[in-house]
């Protein structure tokens, strides 16, 4: 591994520990901001046949999956 | 979210529910850097479970105040709710001892590090094995507590054979 390539991965490593000790509420904003995201560019693909929509999940039951 | 646990809250003190704990990613996240997810895990416990465990009375209760169903979940305040029984004796544990956490002052609980890891490492689908990774390498993990877990839950075998697979780069 190049130096350059091991000083990135350093950067984000020390990126994900700085991210880790943002408090909790923080951090749900993030993974709320995470998400919309990830809906407005699967939305977009779909949009430009890119993707297939998803498959129906079945309806709420007892004993889900995780 | 502040709202989406202050229902859960409200759940609880109808008595529809026992106590519950937040897990999955959104339980990782707590510990964690913020990882992406459409929902969020609660897993519960049920005071006096009927003979067939339903989460009818969970939906009815919540759909009376206005939240939708969709798919597999329930949305409140939109956050898709998944509500699991915790029927194992590692889930009813990681219940149990779950964290209090206050968030922006709605009290709730997410379940401890170790916990997280063990369910993780039963559960065994791809993503978890990556959150375990994820956990091995923050170093928040108390070894001791999670040993201890690993041991009461018959999961001392899988872990080794998880760092035998999985042992993250020095």
């Amino acid at each position: 591994m190049s130096p350059l390539t091991a000083q990135i991965l350093e950067q984000k490593r020390q990126r994900r520990q700085s991210l880790a000790q943002l408090p909790f509420p923080e951090k749900v904003r993030i993974v709320e901001r995470l998400r919309d995201a990830s809906l407005r560019i699967s939305a977009a693909a779909q949009q430009q046949g890119l993707r297939k929509p998803a498959v129906a999940k079945p309806p709420p039951s007892d004993g889900h999956p995780l | 979210m502040k709202s989406t646990l202050a229902e859960l809250n409200a759940l609880r003190e109808a008595g529809i529910i026992g106590q519950f704990a937040i897990g999955g990613a959104m339980g990782a996240t707590f510990y964690l850097e913020p990882i992406s997810t459409y929902d969020l895990d609660i897993f519960v416990l049920f005071e006096n479970p009927p003979l067939i465990l339903t989460l009818t009375p969970i939906y009815e209760f919540l759909q009376q105040r206005g939240h939708v169903p969709e798919g597999d979940a329930i949305v409140i305040h939109s956050w898709p709710v998944q509500f699991l029984p915790a029927e194992s004796p590692l889930l009813t544990e990681a219940v149990q001892q779950a964290v209090a956490v206050d968030f922006e002052g709605v009290p709730t609980r997410v379940m401890t590090a170790g916990h997280l890891m063990a369910i993780a490492l039963q559960t065994g689908r791809a993503k978890d094995f990556t959150r375990l990774l994820a956990f091995v390498e923050s170093g928040v993990v108390d070894e001791v507590a999670l040993a201890a877990i690993l041991k009461r839950h018959g999961l001392v075998d899988a872990w080794g054979r998880f760092k035998q697979n999985y042992r993250p780069n020095p």
